[in-house]
């Protein structure tokens, strides 16, 4: 086995990281903050994929806007059209989380019962993916149908111009985020509610609009997330879905309410699933991701970046 | 006398509705002035000022900051109207610096919060070089320092303190009621729940004495300081002994 399949290996499974480690930001902030273990989250990345699917189908129908917004960008296989369309995305998603949590998951998150909120959550996920299926049937969809041309680069490696988006994408994102916790006020006030709800009330902080910019902030990375699988892989309805896992594990994994450690744990996550497949076989490649999994929570249980309680 | 700042009337609150753990306690409290809430474990003390903070449901009564109800306002708002409160555990944002707390603490502020971080930072200087520091690396006394710039970031009208000197060595205890005195002189109304009975007598001008959630008693620290029956019925001791037994 040469070293380029194993440095192959590595790369493809960063790109899937970088999109775990979206949705994993999202379910690390919505624990870290509002103590609630969103089983609904997938859907999310579901909803966004297939919003922005949506929306690039009504665009290509308006014959006068879609010329405005032109074709592909070279070298990529999108161009603004889907650029719009992602912007849609996350209105969807975020409307989606704003009114889930006024009519559900605030009831589930009052009632301070942790199985209750679980099973909820996940009976939610359940729902919103079979509206998809109503919607659009269980077969994949594509954002394009062109076939891309890889790039190939030393020592004999291949990545597509839209895996390199991808990747800018998520780096950019994180390091926004990153930016906007420390530097802003509304950033301050979410670590100050995760860390003493009781204490941010008193200094002034409105608890429930802090909710709420968390689940805004939690929805569009997820939506983000659902494009970037759809422009890089396909989108089906069981994308969220078949993501929960490693998603909370991602989120485990690095530490639950880290952004860094979501990141981490996605790419941990990420290239232990692609190696897997190179060394044992794509059906075992879950089984190695756990088994890392597990090593490591015995060695760190507060997880890679996580602080002891 | 100064103008009230804060009138309370009546006060029940309590966690569970039907069983009030505040039972009807009325106090005023002028700007500039010192009051002390003692009692034994479980008067209510806590409660009293958690329900003025807006943390504890009202049942029934009154609550009034310089003429206006507070009754029923959810905690963040009851800042904007300016009353302050410092918890007695978990007091500051142990995982933020010490800056980042104090900006917190003024989220209210409109406009640059510059003016009032050097005010706070001229009351406690031993902090300017821990500004970068997370507040749960500090020393207790420290700590308590944080907690209380925190809340005086917005000049509030009332200041509600939980048990200050909760675990700091006496030196320590000695340095806060001082900053203390020097936050009611500024014309801040202080309220102050206190278990050490003997600092919290030498530094209040009136106290009010809890038992069972009502008021059993309300007047001049230096006659209640004095007053060694007083002392041995509500406060567990005489006064100079009270405090060392928690």
């Amino acid at each position: 086995m040469t070293l380029i399949l194993w440095l192959q290996a590595i790369l493809d499974g960063a790109v899937i990281g970088a999109t775990i480690s979206l949705g994993a930001i999202g379910i690390t902030l919505t624990y870290a903050i509002l103590r609630f273990a969103n089983f609904a989250h997938g859907e999310f990345i579901t909803w966004g994929g297939y919003a922005a699917l949506a929306a690039l189908g009504t665009v290509a129908g308006w014959r006068d806007v879609s010329a405005w917004l032109g074709g592909p960008i070279a070298p990529f296989s999108f161009g603004l059209p889907l650029i719009a369309a992602t912007i849609f995305a996350i209105v969807i998603a975020v409307a989606l989380a704003l009114i889930l949590d006024a009519i559900y998951f605030s009831r589930l998150r009052r009632a301070k019962i942790a199985i209750a909120a679980v099973i909820g959550s996940f009976g939610a996920a359940l729902v919103l993916r079979n509206l998809v299926v109503m919607g659009y049937g269980a077969d994949p969809e594509y954002f394009s149908r062109d076939i891309q041309i890889a790039f190939r680069f030393w020592p004999g490696l291949r990545i597509t111009p839209d895996q390199i988006a991808l990747i800018a994408v998520t780096a950019a994102l994180v390091v926004s985020l990153h930016l906007f916790l420390t530097h802003t006020q509304l950033g301050r006030a979410m670590r100050a509610v995760r860390e003493n709800p009781d204490l941010a009330s008193v200094s002034g902080i409105d608890v429930a609009s802090v909710i709420r910019a968390t689940w805004v902030i939690g929805a569009s990375l997820a939506a983000i997330g659902g494009v970037l699988i759809g422009l890089t892989i396909q989108l089906r309805p069981s994308i969220g879905f078949d993501l929960l896992l490693p998603l909370f594990s991602a989120a485990i994994l690095g530490g639950i309410g880290s952004i860094y450690g979501a990141v981490l744990g996605g790419l941990v996550i990420g290239i232990t699933e692609s190696l897997a497949v190179l060394v044992i076989g794509p059906e075992y490649r879950q089984a190695i991701a756990f088994l890392v999994l597990f090593l490591i929570l015995l060695v760190r249980p507060q997880g890679i970046l996580g602080a002891k309680a | 006398m100064a103008e009230t700042a804060l009138s309370v009337k009546d006060l029940e609150a309590g966690y569970v509705p039907g069983v009030p753990i505040v039972r009807g306690v009325s106090f005023d409290l002028a700007a500039g002035e010192i009051l002390a809430v003692l009692g034994p474990n479980g008067a209510g003390k806590s409660t009293l000022v958690r329900a003025i903070a807006g943390l504890v449901p009202r049942f029934a009564g009154a609550i009034a900051l310089g003429g206006a109800s507070l009754a029923d306002l959810p905690p963040h708002k009851v800042v904007r109207r300016g009353f302050a409160y410092v918890p007695q555990v978990a007091n500051v944002f142990a995982d933020l610096t010490v800056d980042e707390n104090f900006a917190l603490g003024g989220y209210t502020l409109k406009g640059s919060r510059e003016a009032h971080l050097r005010r706070v930072f001229d009351l406690f200087p031993d902090l300017v070089a821990k500004r970068g520091a997370k507040a749960g690396r500090l020393s207790g006394g420290q700590r308590q320092m944080v907690a209380i710039g925190r809340a005086l970031m917005v000049e509030p009208r009332v200041l509600a303190l939980d048990e200050p000197s909760a675990g700091l060595a006496p030196i320590i205890v000695h340095q806060v009621f001082a900053m203390i005195r020097a936050v009611a002189k500024a014309g801040v109304a202080v309220l102050v729940v206190e278990q050490n009975v003997r600092a919290a007598l030498a530094t209040a001008d009136r106290a009010l004495i809890l038992a069972e959630g009502q008021e059993r008693l309300t007047g001049r620290a230096a006659e209640i300081a004095n007053d060694a029956a007083i002392a041995r019925i509500y406060l567990g001791g005489a006064p100079e002994s009270a405090g060392a037994g928690r």
